[in-house]
């Protein structure tokens, strides 16, 4: 048993790898590029909407205002970072469903992909905010003797968001795989209506970690400097 | 090794381009969309905002204009009632004036023919009365009658004598007798012609002449001529007291119903 897709090679050559993992990530860039492209190209400004056209402006609604919620007032700005982690998060378990398929997020390296992205962000984000001075101060924060702390917190919280990702959608995938042999019948499909939600709730959990993160790096904290 | 650092390179880049292609065409084009129709709502909502607004000031200008129209309509409607009150006023009087105007001439020409009436009624009477009466006298007349009437006439001359004549045109004075003309009705017998003289030159003793007239027109009577003078008795002069007498009784009620007029007017 394979438990990462990383170890299905379609193809080698030295170093590159072609994988499962890519294999399917690409496919899936292609579906949702595809996909937006389909649902974008009749949409319309005034008048009557179609389905289509309301179910998308129901999901870029719904993300933006949970990131509103989280603090982050100019959430247009962050929406396609995190928007995309959660689409991309949330159809890698939604394709659990399709039999044979193997989620890229069911791999480490996925996982610590997207948390790699996530670290490199939060500054990114917290430079453009406030500076490259204003966000290392938030390092010194609330004393300068909390540095080490705060940057083996964000490595931290980096690897836990990766692995957090990755035991959730590698175990659900495995669980599935397990009971395929000992209960082949009605029990693999429970497993997997439960590795939905819990994908989907792991699809949520990164996107608002990410955004929180984002939004305590972009965010002064005057009363915290104030004496 | 569940680790591979192709992959995760790979993967890395493969995520940026997944935002960049969702953010080109997701994201974009519906936050546009979703924008355009916001501020085509906001657009909406403020030129619905100015419209109301101008709606407002447009219903306050009407509604002013309004209460303007109510009040010169008012002020309209109560120049109207005074103006009817005095056309009406103006034409009950002149009415009223046309009534009393009318019922005066009304009365008046009532008044006209009533006395037309009365008038006829006591002519029409008094000439009955006076036609039965001649026809009665002219029926009784006769020799006692007349010889009466020659004693009276004989008697009142005595009495009274040349002085009480009376002119029919104006008292004069006494002329000297000369000629005396008698006329009556019927020819004087000759006895009655005798006691006239005998009275008659007693009273006149320089007379010359006596002559003797008849007239079937008088009733009943006698008149004596002397020049412009004259000295009468007839039943006429009955008969006219009389006739006095019946137009005093007619025309009473009638003054009597002038007098009930005059009082019911200032009433």
């Amino acid at each position: 048993m394979k438990i990462s897709p990383d170890q299905t090679i379609f193809w080698s050559n030295g170093y590159i790898k072609i994988n499962a993992t890519l294999v399917v990530t690409w496919l899936m860039m292609a579906a949702l590029t595809g996909g937006s492209i389909l649902a974008t190209r009749k949409i319309r400004k005034n008048g009557p909407r179609t389905r289509m056209q309301n179910f998308l402006e129901m999901i870029v609604l719904l993300i933006v205002r949970q990131i509103e919620s989280i603090g982050l007032v100019k959430a247009r700005r962050y929406l396609p970072f995190i928007g995309s982690l959660f689409l991309f998060i949330a159809s890698s378990a939604l394709l659990t469903i399709v039999p044979g398929y193997q989620p890229p997020t069911g791999s480490l390296s996925t996982t610590v992909a997207l948390a790699l992205c996530v670290l490199f962000a939060v500054p990114v984000f917290g430079i453009w905010e406030q500076g490259f001075s204003g966000y290392l101060k938030t390092y010194l924060q609330p004393t300068p003797l909390m540095l080490p702390f705060n940057l083996i917190g964000e490595l931290s919280r980096t690897l836990a968001l990766a692995v957090r990702l990755f035991g959730n959608m590698m175990s659900g995938v495995m669980i599935v795989a397990v009971l395929l042999t000992l209960a082949p019948l009605f029990i693999p499909v429970l497993m997997t209506a439960l590795g939905l939600v819990t994908g989907m709730v792991q699809a949520y959990i990164f996107a608002v970690l990410t955004a929180v993160y984002i939004s305590s790096a972009t965010q002064s904290h005057p009363e915290r400097r104030s004496p | 090794m569940l680790f591979d650092w192709f992959t995760l390179l790979a993967q890395i880049v493969n995520f940026l381009i997944l935002v960049f292609l969702l953010k080109r065409f997701l994201f974009k084009p519906v936050l546009k969309a979703i924008d355009e129709r916001e501020r085509k709502i906001a657009s909406s909502i403020k030129d619905a905002a100015v419209k109301m607004q101008d709606a407002n000031k447009t219903r306050d200008l009407y509604q002013e204009k309004l209460e303007d129209l109510e009040r010169q309509k008012a002020e309209r409607m109560q120049e109207l009632a005074e103006q009817v009150e005095q056309e009406r006023e103006k034409k009950l009087a002149r009415i009223k004036s046309e009534v009393e105007h009318e019922s005066e001439r009304l009365r008046n020409a009532l008044q006209a023919e009533a006395d037309e009436f009365a008038q006829g009624f006591r002519r029409q009477l008094g000439h009955a009365v006076m036609d039965a009466l001649e026809k009665t006298l002219q029926d009784l007349s006769g020799q006692s009658l007349e010889q009466r009437m020659i004693e009276r006439f004989a008697g009142k001359l005595a009495e009274e004598g040349p002085l009480a004549w009376q002119a029919p045109e104006s008292q004069g004075a006494v002329k000297p007798i000369e000629t005396v003309r008698i006329v009556s009705t019927w020819a004087l017998p000759l006895q009655q012609q005798i006691t006239l003289e005998s009275v008659i030159r007693s009273q006149w003793p320089g007379l010359e002449a006596i002559e003797y007239e008849t007239d079937p027109a008088k009733i009943c009577g006698l008149s004596l001529h002397w020049g412009s003078l004259q000295l009468n008795w007839h039943l006429d002069d009955y008969l006219a007291s009389l006739h006095d007498c019946l137009d005093s009784l007619v025309t009473l009620p009638e003054a009597q119903s002038k007098e009930q007029g005059a009082s019911d007017d200032k009433t």
